[in-house]
């Protein structure tokens, strides 16, 4: 309402009142008793209260008027039948909310992984060695050399590591991000609490500060959010640290925990992995141009680490981690989820027009009696919008909130994208959605809206007769042509996973569980007392009841991915391949553990470990690839790493020489992931470079899970301080390599269910309609005679029509997509296995559907159907 | 909607009363009792206006910007509002003085076209 309209409304009471007496003064004149003068005025006035209301609606819109009894009239409309608006709300809200959820997932992954600030001139440092990307790793001399140079705004060195907290009930291993001190200022990470690090807190070439910032996360869980949190002292690997700050709930949502600066030694034995923040205006290939020189003065420094034609290989951080080869398949996902929101808005113009149908003989009246043709719109319209905003209200919250707190009940690592929960809710995937709630609105409502607003009166209001329903055919023909595009990729993908269930692997997971023991800083730090413990570690555990064996392996030996590359040289020749081997520092049993078999040759013994010259078992890869035609047996190696090793967290056993001899070849197990043929890869035995992380591997008896506890204890009575992490074999290949197949099966199979169940309401609902709609017309065929069996037919040949030609186009689509979706997605939609079973489940449930309301059909009482009208 | 049947009053055809509205106006402000009264004094009592309707046509009349009010005090030392023309409602009331003489002229060529027929 206007203020002016306030304003004239103002004192309205008062006017009506004083109108009275005047009235009243006049009757007085008028020589009528005073009682008598007053109650003729009332009269002559009239009711007050409709004047008054009269006089209001005055102000009040129209349309707004005509919109809230149009409001109040299709609520009352599904009130009458909740099945239809609760089956239209709830198709709708399933939809949009696989559409907002996937979006949220696809931003997460590709648009905006990272939360720092211009993330784009974030970049990652490494180098090319002979065309081939390598990893490069500086020292702090060189990281301050690169710290001066003009094209970086700021570089750093980062590192993750677990530390252990100690100083509470159980020590716990603490998810570690080192970075060098200036590493959180070039990121632009700001502190919610308190404060961050800076270049102060740990200058290179001093010991830094002991100081940690903790994230959120770790800050909710061990401070429970309390302020006071900043100041205390939190003791890490057996050193007291000092919390100076919280950081806000984006920032490493994931993996690490705290965050510490690094202590930024000239020791030349000590590099790290570097980033870097672009000048402003600098790209990443003007950046490699202009660090050449820098290269070039690496080389020279440090030949052992630096090939002679290196080049510097600057990559943006968002390229690096976008969950890769994972972007087309996620982008193909999120088309499924488009396609299935369209077939949730379909499903609703189906049930709307159904529903149009026995509204027909509604709507010829209200049209009969003066509704003009936009008020019938407007009131469909309004009933679909009503439908879509509450099933988009009810889909966004469930995209929101409910998909990511399913994701955060899937196990690790089953959602094969990073950083997922960062940007829970952003702007865009807001307006995403709000966007889609709009568009299924308009596409639910438009078209029965469309096709009802102009009854054909004179057939409608005589009768509810035949009722042209080719436009529900063929939306359902369309519908079920998409769920079978939908099925077919889904059961492709089963397939899929199927097969990789089924690939040999070459070793036997079940009963196998790993305890992974990572080392504090500065602990067991010479060869033989960290000997000793992994020594004590293994035969304690092998005093545990249900334990059939117990085997030792350092970075390594874990499949699908296991190993770590490392140069491997044979005497007078070239070694095949472009890439290192895969070195497996294992103890001797780690094979009749695993169950890998023997091909040839034989099994170091203990006695041998340690001995000169050092014996080797290569897998059954590299025996065929390096030496062809001949045995493998007796074959002299050298590694040059292990005479020297890389880094100081390693410790070389006394008097290797890197010179091995080859006593055996195994069986090949998947260890470059199981999608890849596996690597060449040599074991060597693990005492001869002992890492500071050791896995130890046991074969149970019984179900290994259950094995978690007694594990744990037993490694407390070795090292009460010492952490650990446990897990199976079989968690392990799920995670590190069925991952990504069983996300996208799963996701396509929820997919393709819930389209099938859409086809089923949508048949289901339009085949009802019709029979009701034609009951009178199966009465009087009945009581002409006609079976049953007749009338069913009658009833359902439409809808079989709708599923047929569904089904066909369905199939064409499936064959034809094939190629333009087989490069991207898992599994092959031509599969004719895969194709004759969608089939065969979609007409089965699809005729079902069909024929349970035709049968009602069938029932009809002739007497019955006669009496009505 | 009358309870009262009065024989030789008329009631008021729908949409005259804003024009007799505007019309009293003209004469100048007044307050809600008095434009009732002058519509029935001016023609001499044939025409009886609904009250009740009074204030809804004032209202639309000010919503339309044709006419606008005062709030003053009535005789009787009460705050009342006193409406009058605005520059748009006198032009509207001539818009609308010339269609009802058009229409009332039409309407009684068809009503009385025997004297016309008469005098040929």
């Amino acid at each position: 309402m206007t203020r002016r309209g306030r304003k004239a409304l103002d004192g309205l009471a008062d006017d009506l009142r004083d109108h009275i007496e005047h009235q009243t003064e006049e009757n007085l004149a008028r020589g009528m008793t005073p009682d008598e003068a007053r109650r003729q005025a009332r009269l002559a006035l009239g009711n007050t209260a409709l004047i008054e209301e009269d006089t209001r609606a005055v102000w009040v819109s129209r349309w707004l008027e005509d919109l809230r009894r149009d409001l109040r009239y299709a609520l009352r409309i599904f009130r009458q039948s909740p099945g239809f608006a609760a089956t239209a709300v709830v198709s709708l809200a399933v939809g949009i909310a696989a559409a907002t959820g996937l979006f949220s997932i696809v931003n997460a992954a590709l648009l905006n992984p990272f939360p720092f600030a211009d993330i784009n001139r974030i970049v990652r440092l490494d180098m090319i060695d002979k065309g081939k990307p390598r990893a490069l790793f500086v020292t702090a001399r060189q990281l301050v050399a690169l710290q001066h140079s003009d094209v970086l705004g700021g570089a750093f060195a980062l590192n993750t590591w677990e530390m252990t907290l100690t100083g509470q009930d159980l020590p716990e291993t603490v998810h570690t991000q080192y970075f060098s001190a200036n590493g959180l200022d070039v990121l632009g990470v700001p502190p919610l609490v308190g404060r961050v690090f800076h270049e102060a807190d740990g200058p290179a070439g001093e010991q830094a500060q002991r100081v940690v910032v903790l994230t959120y996360r770790f800050w909710q869980r061990h401070f429970g959010g309390r302020p006071q949190a900043v100041g205390q002292t939190l003791h890490l690997s057996r050193e007291p640290y000092t919390v100076i700050g919280v950081l806000p709930r984006q920032y490493f949502s994931t993996g690490p925990e705290i965050v510490v600066p690094i202590h930024l030694t000239f020791d030349p034995k000590v590099s790290w992995t570097v980033q870097a923040r672009l000048k402003r205006g600098v790209s990443p290939r003007m950046a490699e141009q202009r660090l050449q020189p820098l290269f070039d003065q690496f080389a020279r420094e440090a030949p052992q680490r630096f090939p002679k034609e290196v080049r510097p290989l600057v990559r943006r951080l968002v390229e690096t981690r976008r969950a890769a080869g994972f972007v087309p398949t996620l982008l193909l996902i999120f088309a499924a989820s488009m396609l299935l929101l369209l077939l949730a808005c379909a499903n609703v113009s189906i049930l709307l027009l159904a529903r149009g149908t026995s509204r027909a003989h509604e709507f010829a009246v209200r049209a009969a009696i003066g509704a003009s043709r936009g008020r019938l719109m407007r009131q469909l319209l309004l009933e679909s919008l009503l439908l879509a905003s509450s099933g988009a209200a009810l889909g966004v919250a469930a995209g929101y909130w409910g998909l990511p707190a399913a994701l955060r009940l899937l196990p690790p690592n089953s959602v094969p994208v990073g950083n997922l929960m960062a940007v829970p809710v952003n702007v865009r995937v807001l307006l995403f959605s709000a966007g889609l709630a709009m568009a299924s609105a308009l596409i639910a409502g438009l078209s029965p809206a469309l096709s009802f607003s102009r009854p054909r009166l004179t057939a409608t209001a005589r009768t509810t007769g035949v009722e042209s329903r080719r436009a529900h055919h063929l939306l359902l023909a369309a519908q079920i042509a998409v769920t079978v595009l939908l099925l077919a990729g889904a059961g492709a993908a089963v397939r899929v996973l199927i097969g990789l269930y089924q690939t040999s692997l070459g070793y036997d997971p079940h009963h196998v569980i790993i305890a992974t023991i990572n080392l504090p800083e500065n602990t067991y730090s010479e060869w033989a007392s960290r000997a000793t413990f992994y020594e004590r570690l293994r035969d304690r555990m092998t005093e545990v009841p249900q334990v059939d064996s117990v085997a030792l392996a350092t970075y390594s030996g874990i499949p699908p991915r296991s190993g770590e590359r490392s140069v491997v040289e044979v005497p007078g020749r070239d070694t095949p391949g472009d890439e290192a081997s895969i070195v497996q520092r294992i103890s001797a049993d780690y094979f009749s553990t695993m169950k890998i078999p023997l091909v040839q040759g034989r099994v170091w013994s203990d006695s041998e470990s340690g001995g000169t010259p050092h014996v080797a078992v290569v897998n059954h890869t590299m025996a065929r690839a390096w030496w062809p035609d001949e045995s493998a047996i007796g074959r002299r190696v050298r590694m040059p790493d292990y005479v020297k090793p890389p880094n100081p967290f390693r410790l070389a056993a006394p008097g290797s020489d890197g010179w091995f001899e080859i006593v055996g070849v195994v069986g090949d197990t998947p260890n470059v992931g199981l999608h890849e043929p596996p690597a060449p890869s040599i074991y060597v035995p693990y005492t001869l470079m002992l890492s500071d992380s050791v896995n130890v591997i046991l074969r149970t008896s019984r179900d290994p899970l259950a094995m978690t506890r007694s594990i744990r204890e037993a490694v407390r009575t070795v090292d009460p301080n010492q952490p650990l992490s446990v897990y199976t074999a079989e968690g392990a290949l799920a995670s590190a390599g069925w991952a990504r197949e069983r996300f996208v099966t799963w996701l396509l199979l929820g997919f393709a269910m819930f389209a099938l169940m859409l086809a089923v309401v949508g048949l289901y609902s339009v085949v009802s309609y019709s029979v009701s709609c034609r009951f009178k017309e199966f009465g009087i065929r009945m009581a002409l005679g006609a079976g049953r069996g007749r009338i069913v037919n009658a009833a359902v040949q439409p809808a079989v029509l709708a599923i047929v030609a569904g089904l066909f186009a369905g199939l064409a689509l499936s064959v034809g997509l094939n190629k333009v979706v087989a490069q991207w997605s898992i599994g092959n939609l031509n599969d004719p296995v895969v194709l004759v079973a969608v089939s065969l489940v979609l007409f089965v449930v699809t005729m079902m559907s069909a024929a349970i309301p035709a049968n009602r059909a069938a029932s009809i009482q002739p007497v019955d159907a006669l009496r009505i009208d | 909607m009358s309870s009262r049947d009065d024989s030789g009053r008329l009631e008021l055809l729908q949409g005259t009363l804003d024009l007799l509205i505007l019309r009293t106006l003209r004469l100048g402000p007044a307050h809600g009792h008095t434009i009732a009264k002058t519509i029935e004094r001016g023609s001499d009592d044939v025409l009886q206006i609904e009250q009740g309707s009074l204030y809804p046509a004032l209202h639309r009349l000010i919503k339309r910007g044709w006419i606008d009010f005062d709030v003053g005090t009535s005789e009787n030392n009460r705050r009342a509002k006193f409406y009058r023309l605005t520059a748009a409602g006198r032009r509207q009331l001539a818009v609308e003085t010339s269609k009802w003489d058009r229409l009332a002229g039409a309407i009684a060529r068809i009503l009385r076209p025997a004297t016309a027929e008469g005098e040929r």
